[in-house]
């Protein structure tokens, strides 16, 4: 054998590969031959030298990794927004989306809109069917209206002011509840960020209920099972004014019911604890409803 | 950890424990990490590469199959990554060496044993890795991975085979070549300069 195998012997022999002959046949070659000691020599010290060379991971390393196990998969949702207006030409229509309460379901593929009037009661089931992968698509409204109207989907982070007569939902494309998982039950409607604060809960008297935050700030109040807060400054009962909360997490009881809310800069959302949909309050001084939801 | 000890962690994990990852990254941390840091050169991307595999192996853990040990397994996501970086950087210089290259089969010339490759005092030591680390940073990813698989990560040739999808046979040769570049890389600097003879005669 010429130096060449030998050598590579040599590489093998430093992974314990080599057969009890192929080593002792290496063993008095290298004895004999200084430039295969020599390169026996360098592989050894580069191997010590590679195994040497070892450090600490960074703190940051684990802090990293563990982060991203505790939050639920939202890297993988899209990053445009998706805005949706729907334009209602019936004043009725308009009514309930500015007063009641909207909610929606989105299940990848199909897109369900409920609304109540201002009595609590479900009044139009609205159902869009269609696609939403980010494009400008077109949903239908059905049994909304006598007469369906269409829907626009576009992508865009503006809310464009709106006619008088005309209701606009502008949505954006929402993921799963913190804890959620978006891959079986569909994606619903909620705040941007997870709560971090403490829920609070306080009993309600009679069919309504006064909410306030941790530290004891009056925020609102949940009649019955239907919300009536007032965002931003608001007039508590022995005529104080507090703030809102912005994303704080509440829990309310009322009447027997117990609701969870969350608050997102001028957004509150509500929904009846172990319920999976999210209910936004009105807001109310405008006369059409927002509702933005982040992903 | 042995292997049932992992696939124990593992099942629990999958059954929604899922902060049990922790034992996973704790166990593997350090191996990964300088997989990475000899992979990349560089501190920075060591990490975002060692925190992309660990989080690609946390979301696909259901696909993991048992069938080799789960460090093996990572280390193969780990040098992905490392390699995915890599392609996003401009190339350095890098040395040409492929698969069955005729001149490589050339056997390196080296008359004496060359004592830099057996230091002595920690500034040696010293010397000797940084001059490695260097070098290996210009060997070709794909054989600069077989080694530190080898190395740094301890896998056999068949292990390596395994998460590189290579025969044992290509490893072992990867693994030969890298090692004969590295020297003769390391003589051609300035550190380990000594006088090559072509007839493989003393100088």
């Amino acid at each position: 054998m010429d130096c060449d195998i030998f050598q590579e012997l040599v590489s093998r022999m430093l992974d314990e590969d080599l057969s009890a002959e192929e080593a002792e046949a290496l063993r008095e070659h290298v004895s004999v031959c200084p430039s295969c000691r020599a390169v026996f020599a360098a592989f050894v010290g580069i191997s010590n030298s590679l195994k040497d060379d070892l450090t600490e991971p960074p703190q940051a390393l684990k802090t990293g990794v563990m982060r991203a196990v505790r939050r639920p998969a939202r890297a993988e949702r899209r990053k445009t927004p998706l805005v949706l207006k729907i334009l209602v030409p019936a004043a009725a229509c308009f009514a309930i989306l500015a007063v009641g309460a909207v909610y929606m379901t989105y299940n990848g593929t199909n897109l369900s809109l409920s609304a109540r009037d201002s009595a609590g009661s479900y009044n139009k089931d609205v159902v869009l069917a269609g696609d939403s992968d980010g494009e400008a698509a077109q949903f239908s409204l059905y049994g909304a209206e006598d007469d369906a109207s269409d829907l626009i989907i576009e992508d865009t982070d503006e809310i464009a002011p709106f006619a008088e007569d005309e209701a606009a939902v502008s949505m954006q494309d929402a993921g799963a509840p913190a804890g959620g998982d978006a891959a079986d039950a569909g994606r619903y409607a909620e705040p941007a960020s997870a709560p971090e604060n403490g829920l609070s809960s306080y009993s309600a008297v009679r069919d309504s209920a006064s909410v306030y935050t941790d530290d004891g700030a009056f925020y609102g109040e949940i009649h019955n099972d239907n919300v009536d807060f007032f965002l931003g400054t608001v007039c508590a009962d022995d005529g104080g004014t507090y703030q809102s909360g912005d994303g704080q997490a509440y829990t309310v009881d009322c009447d027997g019911l117990t609701y969870e809310l969350q608050a997102q800069g001028e957004t509150l959302w509500w929904r009846a604890a172990g319920e999976e949909t999210y209910f936004l309050s009105p807001v109310p001084t405008s006369d059409f409803l927002s509702l933005i939801i982040r992903s | 950890m042995t292997r049932l000890e992992e696939m124990d962690i593992i099942h629990r994990i999958l059954s929604g424990d899922t902060q049990l990852f922790e034992l996973l990254v704790n166990e593997n941390q350090k191996a990964v990490y300088n997989l990475a840091l000899r992979m990349t050169g560089s501190q920075q991307d060591a990490r975002d590469a060692s925190q992309e595999a660990f989080i690609k192996a946390y979301r696909s853990l259901s696909s993991f199959r048992g069938d080799s040990k789960f460090s093996v397994w990572l280390y193969r996501l780990t040098t992905n990554a490392c390699l995915d970086l890599l392609r996003q950087r401009s190339r350095r210089a890098e040395v040409s060496l492929t698969e069955s290259a005729d001149e490589d089969d050339e056997p390196i010339q080296m008359p004496v044993p060359d004592e830099r490759f057996c230091p002595e005092t920690e500034l040696e030591k010293k010397e000797l890795r940084e001059a490695v680390r260097h070098a290996i940073a210009k060997l070709p990813p794909d054989f600069r991975q077989a080694l530190l698989l080898r190395e740094i990560s301890g896998l056999s040739y068949e292990e390596i085979g395994l998460a590189l999808q290579l025969e044992a046979g290509t490893v072992k040769s990867r693994i030969f070549r890298a090692r004969k570049k590295l020297a003769q890389l390391l003589m051609a600097d300035g550190n380990f300069s000594i006088p090559i003879s072509s007839d493989g005669k003393e100088a």
